[in-house]
């Protein structure tokens, strides 16, 4: 059941149509029953205004960049260590072995709760929060590559190996495509949560950054920023995963004709 | 058998050699005492940083057996449970509702695409405004988490049953309830399964996170006050501990994920 781009487009401007307008109703005409200070269901004009005030204070784009840098540091720390960790825990049955612990840990501890850690560790400036988006995204990859590489048909290595392939261009020929969907996978994956870390470090101890502008709003009460503030890292995410996935399709592209 | 040995086998030595190692480069600073060290180094493995395999140890006794762990444990816990049940009611409500019904697709999922896409984490400030530091607004955020994650899987897992199940249990002469109970339901159990392992890892997630913003009690209070205090080897044991149970957490939806569909192959 495929429906047409025009169908989809009505629908979806009808979907955030009716919730702006339940939004309005409850924000102008209901809320001043139900909490007992109106700017805690700030009206659209109040909303305004925040932006307004974020803007003429310089804090809208310093606060992405602050984010958007402590973000893509740690992913291109993170993303390259666990590729290779994961790379070789998937290839040999004995790092797997003697890994399976230290590594199963990783994966049960939320990265969040590393926080209190990192900042004792690394003080509470950028690296204990690049470092933590660098441990976050590590582990995803981990899992990602380990499962690529472990679920790899063994009859495309036995032939490889049959046909006289070594080492290296083993990797670069058949192991690596062959589990590359999966890699990618844990790259997205690895992206949002890295947001989620970010969001969730910045609040707790930060000085710019989109999370600092929730932080802010919580303490001047002021509801409107921290809508402003959740609707900007929902499209910060947004544009990033879009982003992802345009250099997906231009490196699968690129391994399919090498 | 014999694979299962062999992982016995080295993930002890792994573990001796990191515990050995850790025990080691930690008492580095009383062993050699801290003249000669290079002060390049010495920021590094001072006590505050890495601090004695000992004094971890001795932390993880006194929290044990002064009990106090088990009132943190047992709260962090009952918040994540009650979140997370009525999170998944929700979230499957929906999800089955986006799949049966062409409309309800079409209106939610562009709000659902854009909704998802902001981490959960991000709404601990709101929800602390409007509804206070208490329980509620922790046992919300961890329901609206579980709700975001929980609407994919089901989704999926009920579009994607082969239409022709559908088709000839409808011939076949079964009607709503049991078509759902007997076909549907079991058809997309697995899908549903996954969702409530990754959801329950986001809920858990989530409520140490909620618990190190704003809480006084449970294990990120464990984990934040220890830090506030300059208390390493609490934090060490916090993070330990919250690893451990989320293990057991996940262990638990994986073996109900055994026992309800046990048709399915799995590795590992």
């Amino acid at each position: 059941m495929k429906d047409s781009y025009k169908i989809k487009l009505l629908y979806s401007i009808l979907g955030f149509f009716i919730l702006f307008i339940i939004y309005y109703i409850v924000s102008e005409y209901i809320a001043p029953y139900i909490v007992y200070r109106e700017e805690f269901i700030p009206t659209y004009s109040k909303i305004a205004d925040a932006i307004y005030f974020l803007y003429k204070q310089n804090l809208i784009f310093p606060s992405i960049i602050a984010s958007l840098r402590r973000v893509i540091l740690g992913y291109l720390i993170g993303c390259p260590i666990g590729f290779l960790i994961g790379l070789s825990i998937g290839w040999s049955k004995k790092i797997e072995y003697s890994l399976e612990i230290p590594i199963s840990f990783f994966r049960y501890t939320p990265a969040l709760a590393l926080v209190p850690l990192y900042i004792l560790w690394f003080g509470i400036g950028e690296l204990s929060k690049i470092l933590l988006i660098a441990t976050g995204a590590c582990v995803m990859l981990i899992v990602s590559t380990y499962h690529g590489v472990r679920d790899i048909p063994a009859i495309y290595i036995k032939a490889s190996k049959m046909l006289g392939l070594n080492g290296k261009i083993l990797f670069s020929k058949v192991v690596i495509p062959a589990s590359l969907p999966q890699i990618f996978d844990g790259l997205r994956v690895a992206l949002a949560s890295a947001w989620m870390i970010i969001v969730a470090a910045e609040i707790m101890g930060a000085t710019e950054g989109l999370g600092y502008l929730l932080i802010a709003g919580r303490q001047f009460t002021n509801v409107s920023i921290i809508f402003f503030g959740i609707i900007l890292i929902g499209i910060m995410v947004i544009i990033m995963d879009l982003l992802f996935k345009v250099i997906r399709s231009y490196v699968i592209k690129w391994i399919a004709t090498y | 058998m014999n694979e299962k040995i062999n992982l016995l086998i080295h993930s002890v030595i792994t573990m001796v050699i990191i515990i050995l190692l850790y025990s080691l480069i930690s008492n580095l600073y009383f062993i050699v005492g801290k003249e000669n060290i290079p002060p390049l180094f010495r920021r590094f493995i001072s006590p505050t940083v890495l601090p004695p395999i000992q004094k971890i140890f001795s932390s993880m006794y006194s929290l044990f057996f002064k009990g106090i762990i088990w009132e943190h444990i047992s709260i962090s816990l009952i918040r994540v449970v009650s979140g997370y049940s009525i999170g998944v009611l929700i979230g499957f409500t929906i999800g089955f509702m986006m799949a049966i019904s062409r409309r309800t697709d079409l209106l939610l999922s562009p709000i659902y695409s854009f909704a998802r896409a902001i981490p959960p984490i991000a709404f601990v400030t709101l929800f602390i405004l409007w509804f206070g530091i208490g329980e509620f607004s922790k046992i919300l955020l961890i329901t609206y988490g579980v709700c975001m994650t929980m609407i994919v899987p089901t989704y999926h897992g009920v579009r994607d049953i082969p239409a022709i199940y559908i088709k000839a249990s409808k011939m076949l002469g079964l009607n709503g309830k049991i078509l759902f109970s007997k076909v549907v339901i079991p058809a997309s159990l697995p899908r549903i399964f996954e969702g409530l392992r990754m959801s329950l890892m986001s809920a858990w997630g989530l409520i140490v996170a909620a618990e190190l913003i704003a809480s006084f009690k449970g294990v990120g209070y464990i984990l934040i006050s220890a830090q506030w205090t300059l208390d390493t080897p609490m934090v060490m044991v916090g993070v330990i501990i919250v690893g451990i149970l989320g293990y057991i957490l996940d262990g638990t939806v994986k073996m109900f994920s055994f026992k309800f569909t046990p048709w399915i192959e799995r590795r590992r």
